[in-house]
């Protein structure tokens, strides 16, 4: 025996698991939704970049006017991925390195072919579209059936605009956003990244973080529940759908900065009253007012497979002089980014790798023991459930 | 020789000469026109088709599946059907349905068996991927039983993207070859021979609001639709009726209650026919607590269960102003 699992816990989560039978069959993630595909910055008119969201691998373009453009990154030819090697002869297409295929980037029509301008498939084939929405520095794509319709509006796949308090964060669409952040794959299933970001229950791992100690932030060692609506749960109508940990009422939460039984005690003195977590459908997380108040961090946990999820790591903050964005700039370069994003979250990612292990190979979504601290983890599971539009299927040919 | 016209659901119509003697469905074969069928001798009921105008009858002296009730509402098995007069028959499935999901013969592998109640087994397998099934909610596979020569054939309970990893009910018999089987020999891992997928019971993407009436294992097909009606932009409202006879062979409440938790437009109604109804349950079967008011002018019907509740649901959808084109239905005889 290697992992007991008392009988009637490993029963409960039978049971458990039946409230949010879709969300377990999501392992490729929630399809029909707007995700994150690359930053602005990646993209230059004529370049190409690569991503793959949910088995989709997708091209990503600019054209000489700027707008951004997405189509199947599949050479219906010989299936080789065009973002391999970009090539572009003629502003708004994408051709392929291999052949010579060349598709518009509106349309996917295979308008010519390089070598061979008479071939009968110009005009025949084409590779899928994919609608795309630029701002907050990122090239947003629609991922899901090509015939969805009509295609939702983007603020119902983003968090939510924050309007209950005097300065919120900054929305991503809000006009005087500033933001800039990292992308990068990370092994584990998107699902166990999106709970590690929201489980009030790890913080234990930050306690050692550069970040919290040289900010001598109070961290407690755990959030207690205290009562049935401490998670929030948000369903606004034509917009975003997520929950919400009241961590910022002191009825809701209640820290635990002792643990007697260990002799552990929490450590730093600051604390931030308007700290908040949110997670939204399909895949986001927003953090209030952290690391400091006046900012935030956005984070997305984009599908890849069923393994393995591209982690977006944003800092926002606001400005609207050329002053005031480069000291958000200053502060991300050199404050956010060293000891939040990487450093920070480096832990975040070691437990994500770390619990994939189980969910994935050992039948985990069935054999995990939930206890009182995972309140949010299920409030949040209910809620992906409820609202996910579709989901994505493995596109591999040979699997069982 | 008669002429039949066929109507699917999609709007395509097909015209079929039928030479004397022969039967709608092998006239239709041989004018390269494939309609879901399976056992073509009257007894599965899969090649349904319902007749809308003109005349048709079926072979006299057959057994066959469909109650008086439902031959006076036109339904005919096409297999059977063998003249006519300019018959026109609805088809109630589109004429995509073979094409899209073409009838396959594969080894699939039982991965789970789970008992629910003391009748009820859900039997789930894997698919192996190479193979490409492909379903439409609603339809069923046939499995042959491991070690006979018998198959039995069962609704699919899980959603059309869960394509390879299907769940069935199964309804344990004290005497059925499938239920010695999954009594005494079925464990995971063991090779399953399987076709399908049959069958043309199935879900139109229709904004109407839904009635359905599950008794017992009928419900698989119903788990199945949800899945997909769940997804639909807005999801329509959806009433299902559920019966089992007795507690102790009652199954599902607690997947019911989770899928209207998740699904804000799905109410669920449990009936119990043989025993007092506890509180929150209602006394009687599927039918019996079908009242006027479930059943809005606009709404389709799908009703899957014994062959008596689904002639009894037909009658009273009738009662209730319902029109037949407005109801699909599946029955199955256990075995």
């Amino acid at each position: 025996m290697t992992h007991p699992v008392p009988t009637s816990a490993a029963g409960t989560a039978a049971a458990l698991a039946r409230q949010y039978g879709p969300y377990l069959q999501a392992d490729w993630g929630y399809a029909n939704h707007w995700y994150p595909g690359v930053f602005s910055r990646e993209v230059a008119a004529g370049g190409v970049v690569g991503i793959t969201i949910g088995g989709h691998d997708i091209a990503v373009t600019r054209d000489q006017s700027g707008k951004a453009w997405a189509i199947s990154d599949r050479c219906v030819h010989r299936g080789v991925k065009m973002s391999r090697k970009p090539m572009c002869f003629k502003d708004k297409t994408v051709t392929c390195w291999y052949h010579g295929f060349t598709y518009s980037a509106e349309t996917g029509n295979l308008d010519t072919i390089v070598g061979s301008p008479t071939d009968k498939l110009i005009g025949n084939a084409r590779v899928r579209t994919y609608p795309t929405e630029e701002f907050a520095g990122i090239i947003w794509v629609f991922v899901g059936d090509e015939d969805y319709s009509p295609v939702p509006p983007i603020v119902t796949d983003l968090p939510m605009k924050v309007t209950d308090r005097e300065n919120p964060i900054a929305h991503l669409r809000d006009p005087d956003v500033v933001a800039d952040g990292i992308r990068r794959e990370v092994y584990g299933n998107w699902r166990l990244a999106a709970e590690n970001g929201l489980d009030p229950g790890h913080i234990l791992i930050h306690r050692d973080n550069q970040l919290v100690v040289a900010l001598d932030y109070a961290l407690p060692l755990g959030l207690k529940a205290l009562k049935d609506d401490a998670v929030e749960l948000i369903d606004i109508e034509d917009g975003p759908k997520g929950i919400m940990e009241r961590f910022d009422l002191q009825e809701m939460f209640e820290p635990v900065f002792f643990n007697p039984e260990l002799g552990v005690k929490a450590r730093g003195s600051r604390y931030d009253p308007f700290f908040r977590v949110s997670a939204w459908l399909p895949a986001g997380l927003m953090v209030e007012s952290w690391p400091e108040p006046g900012y935030g961090q956005y984070e997305f946990y984009v599908p890849i497979d069923d393994h393995h999820h591209m982690y977006w790591e944003i800092m926002v903050g606001r400005a609207t002089t050329e002053e005031q964005k480069n000291e958000f700039q200053f502060k991300f370069d050199h404050f956010f980014k060293p000891l939040g994003l990487l450093d920070f979250n480096d832990n975040d990612i070691m437990a994500r790798e770390a619990t994939e292990e189980f969910y994935a190979k050992r039948d985990g979504w069935r054999g995990e023991v939930l206890g009182d601290m995972d309140f949010s983890i299920v409030a949040w599971r209910k809620q992906a459930a409820k609202f996910g539009r579709g989901f994505f299927e493995s596109p591999n040919a040979d699997e069982d | 020789m008669f002429s039949a016209s066929l109507r699917f659901s999609d709007g395509v119509e097909r015209e079929v000469e039928v030479p004397e003697g022969q039967s709608v469905l092998a006239a239709a074969h041989d004018s390269g026109i494939d309609l879901a069928s399976q056992c073509q001798v009257g007894t599965c009921g899969t090649c349904m088709g319902r007749l809308v105008k003109g005349e048709a009858s079926m072979r006299e002296g057959c057994l066959t599946a469909l109650t008086r009730t439902e031959v006076a509402a036109g339904h005919r098995l096409l297999c059977q059907t063998v003249a006519g007069a300019d018959p026109v028959f609805d088809m109630g499935y589109p004429s995509t349905l073979l094409d899209a999901n073409p009838l396959l013969e594969f080894t699939a592998k039982v991965s789970r068996i789970t008992w629910l109640s003391d009748s009820v087994v859900q039997f789930e397998v894997k698919v192996p991927k190479p193979v490409g099934f492909r379903f439409t909610s609603g339809q069923y596979c046939r499995i042959k039983v491991p070690g006979t020569d018998q198959w039995r054939s069962y609704s699919i309970a899980s959603g059309e993207h869960e394509r390879g990893r299907l769940s069935f009910l199964i309804r344990i018999l004290p005497d059925g070859v499938m239920s010695a089987f999954l009594r005494e020999q079925a464990r995971a891992g063991i090779p399953l021979e399987m076709d399908g997928p049959l069958g043309s019971f199935v879900l139109d993407d229709d904004p109407r609001p839904h009635v359905m009436l599950a008794g017992g294992t009928g419900l698989a097909p119903m788990l199945s639709m949800l899945d997909k009606i769940r997804l639909m932009r807005p999801a329509p409202p959806v009433l299902l009726l559920f019966g089992c006879g007795t507690y102790a062979g009652l199954f599902g409440t607690e997947e019911l209650e989770a899928r209207a938790s998740y699904m804000p437009t799905l109410t669920v109604r449990t009936c119990i026919s043989r025993e007092p109804a506890r509180p929150g349950h209602f006394q009687g079967n599927p039918v019996t607590v079908l009242l006027p008011s479930d059943v809005p002018a606009d709404a389709v019907a799908y009703l899957c269960g014994p062959p008596g509740m689904v002639s009894d649901g037909m009658e009273r959808l009738t009662v209730y102003g319902l029109s037949p084109e407005s109801m699909r239905t599946e029955q199955f005889l256990p075995s």
